[in-house]
C-alpha cells in the first residue's frame, strides 16, 4: 500500500518534541510493520528543510544545520519522492488550495489506490485523504484484500520511479527519439553482461527471432528468405512468436516434443527427428519460463549436423546454463523487452546477440529497412529499431535486473518448500548446470484439477495464468505449414495441467503465504470432500 | 594556560575576558566525562531517523517556551521558516 504523509505529519515524525509526534510515530511503526510504502512529494521538500532550519537555528542546535541535512537524508531513503508536473501546477491555479491540489493529484497519478494521512480539515474532504488516528484504528488490525497479481509493473515502477522519470524526461526534452545515444549504451551494456562481441537493440522480441533467421538465410543461403523445403526444429509448447518467426523467414516449423521437468525441448526428440529427415538447417529452443534449455546436447547436435541455434532467450534474461548467460551459447540469442519479462521495457522491444560479426552487420542493415544507407537498400528490411526511449527505461531497469532475479529465485524458495507435501502438484524443477530466473513459478496440477485451483484462486483475489493453453500445431496458422514429430505426448500433458502462480519479484512474504496457503485450502477442502 | 569555561549548547563562554591575538585560536577542552556525551561521526552516521531525531531536538536541553514554540501548529511554523529564509 502507498502513503501520502502530508507535510504536517512528516513535521511530527521529525520533531519528537511535538505532541503529534507519539501519534505519527505510531504510523510510521505501522508503515514499517506491514511493508507498505510512504510518500513524499518532491515539491515539499525544501519547505520541510526550511521550517526544519528556522527551528534550529533559532534555538541554536548544536550542528544544526549538518544533522539537518543527515535527518532529512535518512527520511528520503526511507521514503518515495513523486514529481510535480507542469500541467497539474496549470490546473491546480484554479482550485482553491494550491498545495493540496498538487500533493494529491500528482500522487494519485502514481498511486491510484494510495491513501493520504493529513491532520488538515480541509483536506480531509477529499477521498483517501483520512486522519492519522482514521489510519490508526483502520491499519492496527487490517483485513488483508489487496489482490494479489501475477505481476505487478505499476509496483515496479513505483520502486524507481524517481530514476525512471529522471531519465525519461531527460531524454524526452534532449529529443535524440531515434537512435539515440542510450540504444547504443544499453547494447553495450547487454553485450558485457551477457558476454558477446555484439548486441542489436530492435523492436521486439519477435523481431529478433525474425532478423536473426533473416540474417542466417542471407548469410548461408545468400538469398532473402529460406524456402519451404528448410526446415526448423522447434517447441510446440511456447509463444506463438518463435513458430511465427519461422514461418514469416519462409522456413517450415518442425515441432519435437519436450522435456516435462524443464517445459523445454527435448534433445532426444530433435536427434531422434535428425535420423529420419533431411533439409533441417537450424534449431531454435526457446528457454522457457527463464530456465535454460539443455543447450550442452543441442550445441553438440548442432555441430555434428552442422545446423544454427537461435536462442529464444525471451523469457530468461540473465539465466545461465553451465556459467554462461543464455544468448550467448547460440548462433544468435533472441531477446524480449516486453514489460512483463524479467528485464522489461514500458512498451515493445527486444534484442540480438551474437558472437558472429556478418550476422550483426547484416541485422543492422535489416533493422534500417535493409541497407547501410537507408536511401540505397541491399536486402528486404524493416523498420524495426529500438526506440532510444526505451533504451533509456531499460538502462535504468537493467540496473536492477539481478537483483529481481534473485528476489524471484527467493520467491521461488518459498513456494518450493511450502507446496513440496502437496501430492497433486508438481513443482517447477532447477537442472543442474541450470540457474533459473522464474520469469513465471509454473507447477503441474494432476488429477485435472488445475481450472479448479485456478477457479477458487481467483475467487481469493490471487490471479493465475495457464501459459500456454494451445500447442503451436493446433493453431489455425500452422495448419499445413508445420511438421509434427511424434504425438507430443509431453507436450500436451503440459498444456492441461501447467499453472503459472503469483511472482512479481516485489511480493511481501505474507503475500506469498496468502498464494500457499490458499492453495493448501483447495486441498485439504478437497479432502473433506 | 588554564583557564574556566561555561560549555552551553554550541558555546564556550569564558569566566574572564580572553582577547584573542589571532583570529582563531585551537583549544583542547577538558569535559568532565560524567557530564558529557561524545558522539563520534560514525555513530551518528548510522543512526536511526528516529535516533537522529531524538539527537537534533531532545538532547539540546530546550526551555518550556521553546517546546511550546516548536509545538507551533505547522502552518505557522511554514509562516516562520520562509520569513526567516528571506530576512
Amino acid at each position: 500500500m502507498d502513503i501520502l504523509l502530508d507535510l504536517n505529519i512528516i513535521i511530527d515524525l521529525l520533531i519528537p518534541l511535538r505532541k503529534g509526534y507519539p501519534i505519527a510515530k505510531e504510523i510510521d511503526k505501522i508503515i514499517k510493520e506491514r511493508h507498505y510504502r510512504k510518500w513524499i512529494s518532491a515539491s515539499s521538500i525544501d519547505t520541510l528543510y526550511y521550517i526544519l532550519l528556522s527551528q534550529a537555528k533559532k534555538f541554536n542546535i548544536r550542528d544544526g544545520e549538518r544533522l539537518l541535512k543527515l535527518e532529512l537524508g535518512k527520511l528520503l531513503k526511507e521514503t518515495k519522492i513523486f514529481s510535480v508536473t507542469g500541467a497539474s501546477v496549470l490546473e491546480a491555479i484554479n482550485f482553491e488550495d494550491l498545495e493540496d491540489y498538487l500533493l494529491y493529484t500528482n500522487f494519485k497519478r502514481i498511486a491510484p489506490d494510495g491513501i493520504i494521512i493529513s491532520n488538515d480539515k480541509k483536506f480531509q474532504k477529499l477521498p483517501d485523504v483520512i486522519s492519522s488516528k482514521e489510519f490508526i484504528e483502520r491499519h492496527r488490525n487490517p483485513l488483508f484484500t489487496k489482490k494479489i497479481q501475477l505481476l505487478d509493473l505499476q509496483e515496479e515502477y513505483r520502486y524507481m520511479i524517481e530514476e525512471i522519470d529522471h531519465a525519461v524526461l531527460k531524454n524526452i526534452a534532449k529529443a535524440q527519439y531515434i537512435l539515440g545515444p542510450e540504444v547504443e549504451e544499453i547494447e553495450d551494456k547487454i553485450a558485457q553482461y551477457i558476454g558477446v562481441k555484439h548486441c542489436i537493440g530492435c523492436s521486439s522480441g519477435t523481431e529478433a527471432l525474425v532478423l536473426s533467421l533473416r540474417a542466417l538465410a542471407i548469410k548461408i543461403k545468400e538469398q532473402e528468405y529460406f524456402d519451404k523445403n528448410d526446415k526448423i526444429i522447434t517447441t510446440p509448447f511456447t509463444f506463438t512468436a518463435t513458430g511465427d518467426a519461422i514461418l514469416h523467414s519462409g522456413a517450415t516449423p518442425v515441432f519435437v516434443d519436450i522435456d516435462l521437468d524443464t517445459y523445454n525441448i527435448d534433445p532426444k526428440k530433435i536427434r531422434e527427428y535428425l535420423m529420419r529427415s533431411k533439409n533441417v538447417v537450424g534449431i531454435i529452443p526457446v528457454h522457457l519460463y527463464g530456465h535454460p534449455a539443455n543447450m550442452g546436447e543441442i550445441m553438440q547436435i548442432a555441430k555434428e549436423y552442422n545446423l544454427f541455434v537461435i536462442e529464444d532467450v525471451a523469457q530468461a534474461f540473465g539465466s545461465m546454463w553451465n556459467g554462461k548467460k543464455l544468448g550467448s551459447i547460440g548462433t544468435t540469442g533472441c531477446f524480449s523487452f516486453f514489460p512483463s519479462k524479467n528485464l522489461g521495457g514500458f512498451g515493445d522491444g527486444g534484442m540480438v546477440s551474437t558472437n558472429d560479426n556478418e550476422i550483426a552487420e547484416i541485422i543492422r542493415m535489416l533493422i534500417k529497412h535493409g541497407g547501410k544507407d537507408k536511401y540505397n537498400v541491399e536486402h528486404i528490411g524493416y523498420n524495426a529499431r529500438l526506440d532510444t526511449l526505451q533504451a533509456s527505461i531499460l538502462l535504468t531497469k537493467f540496473k536492477y535486473v539481478d537483483e529481481f532475479n534473485e528476489r524471484r529465485r527467493k520467491i521461488a524458495e518459498i513456494y518450493n518448500r511450502e507446496l513440496k507435501n502437496i501430492r497433486e502438484i508438481v513443482l517447477p524443477k532447477e537442472k543442474v548446470n541450470s540457474y533459473h530466473v522464474y520469469h513465471q513459478y509454473t507447477i503441474r496440477v494432476r488429477n485435472g484439477e488445475r481450472d479448479k485451483l485456478k477457479q477458487f484462486l481467483q475467487e481469493k483475489g490471487i490471479s493465475s495464468m495457464v501459459y500456454y493453453p494451445l500447442l503451436l500445431k493446433d493453431m489455425k496458422v500452422f495448419n499445413g505449414k508445420c511438421e509434427v514429430y511424434g504425438d507430443l505426448k509431453n507436450a500436451e500433458e503440459a498444456t492441461k495441467e501447467v499453472l503459472s502462480l503469483p511472482i512479481e519479484p516485489l511480493l511481501k512474504e505474507e503475500e506469498i503465504f496468502k498464494v500457499i496457503n490458499t492453495i493448501k485450502e483447495f486441498f485439504e477442502v478437497k479432502k473433506r470432500r | 594556560m588554564k583557564i574556566k569555561a561555561i560549555l552551553k549548547g554550541n558555546e564556550i563562554k569564558f569566566t574572564q575576558l580572553v582577547v584573542l591575538k589571532r583570529p582563531e585560536v585551537e583549544v583542547e577542552v577538558d569535559l568532565p566525562d560524567e557530564e558529557v556525551k561524545i558522539y563520534p561521526e560514525e555513530e551518528i552516521e548510522k543512526m536511526s531517523l528516529d535516533g537522529l531525531a531524538h539527537l537534533i531536538w531532545c538532547e539540546n536541553q530546550l526551555t518550556k517556551a521553546q517546546i511550546a514554540h516548536l509545538n507551533k501548529d505547522y502552518k505557522e511554523l511554514v509562516r516562520e521558516s520562509l520569513e526567516d529564509r528571506y530576512k
